[in-house]
């Protein structure tokens, strides 16, 4: 059984689609069938719409790719009027994420979100191509506290926590966002990286810096997974660079509850049913009734 | 609808210096102007490639390709008999219009309009722009009615860009370039004209966003909404 339980629900399995890779799942349905995934987390919404970064948006580097998209969004009353009945017709765990520039806005948006059938909040406060998108929230432990505890009255869904790899200390960092009321956490969004073009001798992207994901990232996420997990008792979704069902294992005997899917998914858009298909034959094959079992074996 | 499927490579012919053909087993038939993801590759480079629907035949497809980086050079390497991985096809062509057409392509954007000038009614005039070397002349031929031709350094036909050939006598006009060839193409043209844009995308379905051009309509994906644009529709304030 690939089932897994993330905050009293049941998922089918641990695999989850991982924001900004995924659109709101539209794109997808015609290649799979979205409701054998274990969930999907929703494009980055803002409180205000966003029309997203200008220029080059897209830059592939050795076995990974940079990005500057900019949390291109219809905001988040658009996305509840817009894209959420789509997603709340499909037999998934359905997370809505959520990034801000304000206090206000962090606070409004899980009001928002809260009052609607979304299973679970995943609060980015790591997005590192827009001023605004949440990542000055996400280096130090008193701005990520501030955050959390602000919106944590507003809702009583699980308020997952999405960490970026940028952090000064990801231990301290973890440990501050699960005292301050996060139910969960997940980790890594994309590490913030440089591309020059020679010629022109300017950076790629006219953000200058944007985020790096992909298989060169996986075994720094896993070790910050791993890093998070003996830090603290509450879930952990592991993501960064995972690509096959193997990746995933390797994520959950880091202590991953569930993992993301992200990059990987514009390699081929039908990658996470392939990485079911891998898991339910590894745990046959390996005799393990429940993911469970393997969990956090690696100390 | 099947995602990635594994085809064989029947031909892969060098055209020029750096310009190639890949012909591979596939009985689709797409619109012009759509595309196709390729990789022939896993990790290194990592992600597919998106390349225009050059010919097909119901029982192949072709595609036009410049070699400029690790894929393509992965690409020209492959023989006949090889298997490369697809997706598609993706994207919305051009609309088919009856009359004086006119089609305007400058170097390796000139791929997609041989299969669009094969399934013109026409009567039709091509205008292909080159560097240097000039290639695909005799695959239009028997399609057109007439081919104008410029090279940058007068090696071949008019000395200079293709676009001081054209003129705005048309009841439609296709065109595929890079963006200044195709603004110059625009300026020039005030009828009915379609443009087929190029932009970096990492998925080609219109989930990473990655390939947004803005229009009149907002910001579309190059991918999912186009690539085949009315110039009317397409802002060129970046270029």
């Amino acid at each position: 059984m690939t089932t897994i339980n993330l905050f009293g629900k049941t998922l089918k399995n641990p695999v989850i689609a991982a924001s900004g890779t995924f659109g709101f799942g539209r794109e997808y349905q015609k290649y799979m069938d979205l409701s054998a995934l274990g969930g999907i987390s929703s494009k980055g919404l803002t409180w205000d719409k966003r029309a997203g970064n200008s220029g080059q948006r897209i830059f592939e580097t050795a076995s990974g790719m940079m990005n500057s998209i900019g949390l291109q969004n219809p905001s988040v009353l658009g996305f509840i009027k817009e894209e959420l009945p789509f997603m709340l017709g499909l037999d998934t765990y359905i997370l809505a994420n959520l990034g801000g520039s304000t206090t206000e806005d962090y606070v409004r948006g899980v009001a928002e979100l809260d009052a609607t059938a979304v299973d679970a909040i995943e609060l980015n406060i790591s997005c590192p191509n827009v001023k605004e998108g949440g990542m000055a929230f996400g280096i130090r432990c008193l701005d990520a506290k501030s955050i959390v505890e602000a919106v944590r009255p507003f809702t009583t869904k699980p308020l997952i926590v999405k960490l970026s790899p940028n952090a000064e200390d990801i231990k301290a960092m973890a440990y501050t966002c699960a005292q301050a009321g996060a139910d969960g956490l997940s980790l890594v969004n994309t590490f913030n990286a440089l591309a020059i073009d020679i010629m022109t001798r300017k950076p790629v992207f006219h953000n200058v810096t944007a985020g790096l994901s992909g298989p060169c990232i996986k075994p720094i996420a896993l070790r910050m997974v791993r890093d998070v997990a003996l830090t603290v008792d509450i879930p952990i979704i592991g993501l960064g660079g995972i690509t096959c069902w193997q990746d995933v294992i390797e994520f959950i005997m880091a202590g991953s509850t569930a993992i993301q899917v992200g990059t990987a998914n514009f390699y081929d858009p039908v990658v996470m049913k392939k990485i079911i298909l891998g898991i339910e034959n590894f745990m046959q094959k390996e005799g393990i009734k429940d993911l469970e079992e393997i969990r956090g074996i690696i100390r | 609808m099947e995602a990635y499927r594994k085809v064989i490579v029947l031909e892969n012919t060098q055209l020029t210096s750096d310009m190639y053909e890949m012909k591979v087993e596939l009985a689709d038939l797409p619109q012009p102007g759509q595309f196709y993801m390729l990789r022939a590759w896993a990790g290194v480079p990592y992600l597919p490639r998106p390349f225009s629907v050059c010919d097909a035949d119901g029982k192949s497809l072709s595609f036009l390709y410049q070699k400029t980086g690790k894929g393509t050079e992965i690409m020209a390497q492959m023989r006949s008999g090889d298997h490369i991985d697809i997706l598609g096809p993706l994207g919305k062509g051009y609309p088919l219009k009856e009359g004086n057409v006119a089609i305007i392509g400058g170097g390796v954007g000139i791929a997609p309009l041989l299969y669009l000038a094969k399934n013109l009614e026409g009567p039709v005039d091509v205008y292909l722009g080159f560097k240097q070397e000039a290639f695909f002349i005799e695959r239009f031929k028997p399609h057109v009615r007439q081919i104008f031709i410029s090279t940058e350094n007068g090696s071949w036909g008019h000395k200079g860009f293709v676009t001081e050939l054209l003129t705005d006598s048309y009841d439609a006009a296709y065109a595929c370039g890079n963006m200044l060839m195709m603004k110059a193409v625009k300026d020039k043209i005030d009828g009915l004209l379609y443009l087929s844009l190029e932009s970096h995308m990492a998925c080609g379905i219109g989930a990473c966003l990655g390939c947004v051009q803005k229009t009149a309509q907002g910001q579309l994906c190059v991918c999912k909404d186009g690539p085949v644009f009315e110039s009317r529709e397409v802002l060129f304030d970046d270029y």
